[in-house]
């Protein structure tokens, strides 16, 4: 595989990751972006965090709650996820937790 | 979303202040990095947060988006930033209900003698303010804009019109 082939495929697992986690978080998201990536034997081992609601502000017209989403982070928390991507079809295999300590045993197991 | 919009108060922003907006959504500089928007920084898109801390949406044309999106696309001195991840916050907005979009069409505006002195968009806003205002659509509308013309203008019909004491960064 040539790093031209590379680049296409690591691409496709990242939107397969991003398509994944959107899915399971709908629209209450933001500052979605890329932390690592890695890969294992057959796995893509892709790194997303995002800030996602975790509480409405109080204001009374959207307008208003969109300008107090802006000016405090008390509304978002951030979070990180670790996706496997199978390099075979794109399939993102198994979703975890940055703070779950037993990852790389995870990886292994399903390697 | 609430639909009563005869108790709303609502703010209509010209092109150039509608990307000071946009871009100090995602700026915490100083100074807000476009040509268009270097005579204003950061406390100026502050005081316009301030002031729609006072009203439920903000009310835009098609003529404004098109206009702020072609500023939006001006080329900018060692900013590589792409133009959609300027738009992403403000696309919120929209997703989230607080932008109302207007419509004044095309040909009313071509038709107007005021496009030769206040151009195209800003006669849009005009023909607009001036209709909500004879309709009263909403309980409280406010027109933003550093347009000397459009501000004349409008303040001579009487619609509610604020602009900027650059220096002072306040909106009067």
């Amino acid at each position: 595989m040539n790093d031209v082939e590379e680049m296409k495929n690591i691409k496709d697992a990242i939107e397969s990751a991003k398509t994944y986690a959107k899915t399971i978080v709908d629209d209450k998201l933001r500052n979605f972006e890329i932390s690592e990536i890695s890969s294992s034997e057959k796995f893509w081992i892709i790194t997303l965090k995002w800030e996602i609601l975790k509480k409405k502000p109080p204001a009374k017209t959207p307008m208003q709650r969109q300008l107090q989403l802006l000016e405090s982070d008390e509304y978002y928390e951030e979070v990180d996820k670790i996706f496997l991507v199978s390099k075979e079809n794109n399939d993102v295999k198994k979703m975890i937790s940055k703070e779950n300590d037993e990852y790389f045993d995870i990886i292994s197991e399903i390697d | 979303m609430n639909n009563n919009f005869e108790n709303m108060n609502v703010a209509i922003l010209d092109s150039n202040l509608l990307l000071l907006f946009i871009l100090g959504l995602n700026n915490n500089e100083s100074k807000i990095n476009h040509p268009r928007t270097s005579k204003y920084n950061i406390k100026h898109f502050n005081e316009l947060k301030n002031l729609f801390n006072n009203y439920d949406y903000l009310i835009t044309l098609p003529q404004i988006l098109l206009e702020t999106f072609h500023l939006l696309k001006h080329p900018q001195k060692n900013n590589k930033t792409p133009q959609k991840n300027y738009l992403y916050r403000y696309i919120e907005f929209i997703n989230k209900g607080a932008i109302i979009e207007e419509n004044v069409e095309s040909i009313n505006i071509i038709k107007n003698n005021l496009i030769f002195t206040l151009g195209y968009t800003d006669t849009a806003i005009f023909l607009l303010a001036n209709f909500l205002l004879k309709k009263h659509k909403y309980n409280n509308l406010v027109v933003v804009s550093d347009d000397e013309n459009l501000v004349n203008l409008l303040k001579k019909y009487n619609i509610h019109t604020l602009s900027f004491d650059i220096k002072n960064a306040k909106l009067y």
